[in-house]
C-alpha cells in the first residue's frame, strides 16, 4: 500500500470511529502514525546495525593459527661479521658488525616483499618496489616511507640468541640500544 | 517416413514443445519475431525492435556484450575448475599442477580461464572508453554508469582475488603486496595514517588482519579469497550486471538520442540476435585458440621468504605498481586507486553539456574526450614504464637494455620540504612553495575569463619554462637535461592543466568547476612527483613524519 493510500485510509477510520483523538489534540495518550512509524524503522535501522556489526565482527579470527615469533637462533658465538642469512626462513637478517650484533626482519617496510642482500654493495634491495636499505636498515632510496625493522634480542643463560619478531623498533637512537642492539666484541 | 519439414510441425505443435515454448507455428512475421523476443525470458531483457544505428559494429563495437559474453566463459571454465580444486596451501598448487597435467582438459580450461579473465579486464575497459566517448553516461543514464564503474571495479577484485588460487609466487606476492596496501588506509589500516596511533590499529586488528584473516598470507587467506572469488564477488557482479542491463532498457540505448523518434527501427530478432551470435562466436573461436596456443603462467610453489625478483602484478596493475614507486602506499596504493573510482563515477555530474550523446563527438565535446583519453594513455603509460622499463630490484631498465647489467647502487634520494629536507620548515616554506602552484592551476582558468589563442599560450610556457631551465643551468648549475625534464612536464601540465580547462570550463558553475579541477590538479600532481623523482631524485617534496604527511 502507497503512503497516499494509508493516509486515506487512515482518515477514513478516523472519519467513522468519532472516539478516537486527533494526534495532535491530546500528545500524552500515545504517538502519531510518523512517531510509530518512525520508531518503527528506527528500530529497524538498529537491528540492520547490530546484524551488520555481528557479521563485521566475525570477520575476524579469534584465534590464528601462525607460527611463534620467538625463536632460538642458536649461539651467538656463531654469528661471524657481516650478515648471516641463516634464518632467513624464519624472515630475519642477523648482522654482526665490530660494535655488536643486531637482527633485521626481512620484511620491506613498503609493501612487505623480501628484499635482497647485496654483499657487494652492502645494501637490501627490494625486488617489488626498488627500495634500498644500508646495512643499519636504513631506508636511503626507494619508496619506503620507514627504516627496516630491528626485533627484541636477548642471549640466554645457554648462550643462545633468543630473537623476538613482536617486539620491534625502527628509529634511531632506541634501534641502536638494547635490546634492539647488543654490544659485544 | 514423414519429411523434415512435417515432423518439425508436429514437433514444434506437440503439447510438450508448446508447454515450453509461447506462441504458435511459426511464419516469420513481424510478429512472431516480436513475440520470439518478448516471450523467452533470455531474450525479454533486449526490446523488440532496435534502432538501426544501433546495429552498426562501428558504434559499440559489440563491447558490452563481449564482457557479458567472458563472464559466461568464466563462470563456465571457473565452476568446472572448482571440481578439482581445494583451496589448502600445498595441495592447491598440486591441484593447479594436476588440472596442468593429469586432468583431461584441464589445462584446456585453466588456460581458456586465465586469458578470458585478461581479455575480460580488456574489453571492459574498452566499454567504458567506447561509452565515454559516445556520451553514453549523460543524463537519464548517470546512474547506470557508475554501476559500470562498479562493475569495473568488481572485474579488477575478481583478477585479484583469482590471482591467489594457484598458490606459486606470483600469487603470494601479489597478494601480500595488495593486502599490504590496505593495511596502508588511513585511519582503518596499522601502517596507514592515524592507523595506529589514533585508531589503535595493530597488525591483528585492522582492515589488513580481515583481508589476510590472519598477520600473513596464509591458509585463512587462501579460503577467504576462493570464497570472494568462487561466490562472493561473482555473486554481487551478476546481481549488478542485471541491474546494469535493465537500465540500459530502461533509459534507452544510447544509440538513440532523445527526440529523435522518426528514426525506423528494425527486428531484433534476428538482426541483434544474429550479431550478438557472432561476436559471441568470433569471441569464443579466438579464445580457444589463444588457449590452445599458449599456456597459462605458473610460477613454482609459494615461498613466503624469497620474493621473485623483479617481482611483477599483472598487467593492469603495473599502472598501480608503477605509481607506489613514487607515493607512500597511502597514496598510491589507497587514495589514487578510491580517486579514479570516485573520479569516474563523478562525470556524468561534472558534465552538464547535453552535447555529443550517441555518437563520436570529438569537435562538440573536446575538454571532456581530451582529458578522459589524456588520463586513459596515461595510464596505459604507467603500464608500460612497470612492464618494460623496470628489471631486476625494480631498477629503471631501458627495453633494449639485458637485465644481466649491473647496474650501481642507486645514489640516495632527498626531501625538499621537511626536517630532514632541505627547505626545513614544512608548514612555512613547504605549504606556501607547493600550495601556490595548485591554487594557481585550481583557479587560474576560471579567472581569465578572455580567448586565449591556445597555440600561442602554449608557446609561451613552453618559452617559459626553456628560460627557467636555461637559468637554472646558469644561476644553480642545474644540468640541461634535467631542464629538459622541467620544460616538458611544465609546458605538458601548463597545457593540460591550466590552458585546456581555461578554453572550455571557465564558464562552468563553481561548484562542477572545482570538482573537475580537483581531478585535474591531482593527475597533474602525479607527473609533478614522477619528474621530481625520475629527474632529480626527490623522495617527497614535502613531508611531516609526525602526521605522515609524505607527498
Amino acid at each position: 500500500m502507497s503512503e497516499d493510500q494509508l493516509k486515506s485510509s487512515a482518515s477514513v477510520a478516523s472519519a467513522v470511529s468519532p472516539v478516537k483523538p486527533p494526534p495532535s489534540a491530546k500528545p500524552s495518550s500515545g504517538m502519531s502514525r510518523g512517531q510509530f512509524l518512525l520508531a518503527g524503522y528506527g528500530a529497524l535501522a538498529a537491528f540492520g546495525a547490530v546484524i551488520a556489526g555481528s557479521v563485521g565482527r566475525f570477520f575476524f579470527p579469534n584465534v590464528i593459527y601462525e607460527p611463534s615469533a620467538i625463536f632460538n637462533a642458536g649461539s651467538v658465538k656463531d654469528f661471524n661479521s657481516g650478515v648471516s642469512l641463516k634464518w632467513i626462513n624464519k624472515q630475519v637478517w642477523v648482522v654482526r658488525t665490530s660494535k655488536g650484533l643486531y637482527a633485521l626482519i626481512a620484511i620491506c617496510r613498503h609493501l612487505g616483499c623480501t628484499p635482497n642482500w647485496f654483499q657487494d654493495q652492502q645494501l637490501f634491495k627490494c625486488p617489488c618496489h626498488g627500495s634500498v636499505y644500508n646495512l643499519q636498515g636504513t631506508i636511503i632510496a626507494g619508496p619506503a616511507p620507514r627504516n627496516l625493522w630491528r626485533p627484541h634480542l636477548e642471549i640466554a643463560t645457554t648462550g643462545d640468541l633468543i630473537i623476538d619478531k613482536s617486539i620491534v623498533q625502527d628509529s634511531s637512537p632506541m634501534r641502536d640500544e638494547p635490546p634492539f642492539f647488543l654490544p659485544i666484541s | 517416413m514423414p519429411d523434415l519439414e512435417e515432423l518439425k510441425s508436429e514437433v514444434v505443435n506437440s503439447q510438450i514443445w508448446r508447454s515450453i515454448f509461447r506462441g504458435g507455428l511459426w511464419s516469420d512475421t513481424p510478429r512472431d519475431r516480436a513475440n520470439h523476443m518478448i516471450g523467452n525470458v533470455w531474450l525479454h531483457i533486449q526490446p523488440a525492435k532496435v534502432r538501426k544505428r544501433a546495429l552498426e559494429w562501428t558504434y559499440t563495437w559489440g563491447l558490452g556484450g563481449i564482457s557479458f559474453f567472458l563472464f559466461l566463459v568464466l563462470v563456465a571454465s571457473g565452476v568446472l575448475l572448482m571440481f578439482y580444486y581445494r583451496p589448502v596451501p600445498g595441495l592447491a598448487f598440486r591441484d593447479i599442477k594436476d588440472l596442468t597435467y593429469a586432468v583431461t582438459l584441464g589445462k584446456f580450461l585453466r588456460n581458456i580461464h586465465r586469458w578470458a579473465a585478461q581479455a575480460m579486464v580488456l574489453i571492459v575497459i574498452l566499454h567504458m572508453l567506447r561509452v565515454f566517448l559516445t556520451g553514453g553516461y549523460k543524463r537519464p543514464r548517470e546512474f547506470n554508469w557508475c554501476v559500470g564503474v562498479i562493475l569495473l571495479t568488481l572485474t579488477l577484485f575478481l583478477s585479484f582475488t583469482g590471482y591467489l588460487l594457484p598458490w606459486d609466487q606470483l600469487a603470494l606476492w601479489a597478494v601480500t603486496v595488495g593486502t599490504n596496501m590496505a593495511g596502508a588506509t588511513p585511519f582503518l589500516g596499522n601502517a596507514g595514517p592515524f592507523g595506529a596511533s589514533l585508531m589503535h590499529m595493530q597488525m591483528n586488528n585492522d582492515i589488513r588482519f580481515v583481508l589476510l584473516g590472519g598477520t600473513t598470507v596464509g591458509a585463512n587467506t587462501l579460503v577467504r579469497f576462493y570464497v570472494l572469488h568462487c561466490v562472493a564477488v561473482p555473486l554481487l557482479l551478476g546481481v549488478l550486471i542485471i541491474l546494469h542491463f535493465w537500465r540500459v532498457r530502461k533509459d534507452g540505448f544510447s544509440a538513440a538520442p532523445y527526440g529523435d523518434v522518426t528514426e525506423p527501427k528494425l527486428d531484433t530478432w534476428p538482426n541483434l540476435i544474429k550479431r550478438e551470435y557472432i561476436a559471441a562466436a568470433a569471441c569464443l573461436l579466438v579464445l580457444m585458440v589463444w588457449a590452445l596456443l599458449v599456456n597459462a603462467p605458473l610460477d613454482v610453489i609459494a615461498n613466503p621468504h624469497a620474493t621473485p625478483n623483479p617481482e611483477k602484478a599483472p598487467w593492469y596493475f603495473v599502472g598501480l605498481q608503477e605509481m607506489l614507486v613514487y607515493f607512500d602506499p597511502w597514496i598510491a596504493g589507497v587514495m589514487v586507486p578510491n580517486l579514479i573510482i570516485v573520479g569516474l563515477m563523478a562525470i556524468p555530474f561534472i558534465d552538464p553539456s547535453p552535447k555529443g550523446v550517441g555518437r563520436y563527438a570529438f569537435k562538440e565535446r573536446p575538454f571532456a574526450n581530451t582529458m578522459f583519453l589524456m588520463g586513459i594513455i596515461m595510464w596505459f603509460c604507467f603500464i608500460f614504464m612497470g612492464e618494460f622499463c623496470r628489471g631486476p630490484n625494480f631498477v629503471w631498465y631501458w627495453p633494449w637494455q639485458s637485465w644481466l647489467m649491473q647496474k650501481p647502487a642507486p645514489p640516495p634520494t632527498w626531501n625538499l620540504f621537511g626536517p630532514t629536507g632541505v627547505g626545513k620548515f614544512p608548514l612555512a616554506l613547504g605549504l606556501p612553495a607547493l600550495g601556490l602552484p595548485v591554487l594557481a592551476i585550481m583557479f587560474l582558468p576560471k579567472l581569465i575569463q578572455k580567448n586565449l589563442s591556445l597555440a600561442k599560450a602554449a608557446l609561451a610556457c613552453f618559452a617559459g619554462f626553456v628560460v627557467v631551465a636555461f637559468a637554472l643551468r646558469y644561476g644553480a648549475h642545474v644540468p640541461l637535461s634535467q631542464g629538459a625534464w622541467i620544460v616538458f612536464f611544465g609546458t605538458f601540465i601548463s597545457f593540460f592543466g591550466v590552458l585546456i580547462p581555461q578554453r572550455h570550463i571557465r564558464g562552468l558553475d563553481w561548484a562542477r568547476y572545482l570538482v573537475t579541477m580537483v581531478l585535474v590538479v591531482c593527475t597533474m600532481g602525479l607527473l609533478v612527483k614522477i619528474c621530481a623523482r625520475l629527474a632529480f631524485n626527490i623522495k617527497y617534496l614535502v613531508t611531516i613524519p609526525s602526521v605522515f604527511l609524505n607527498v
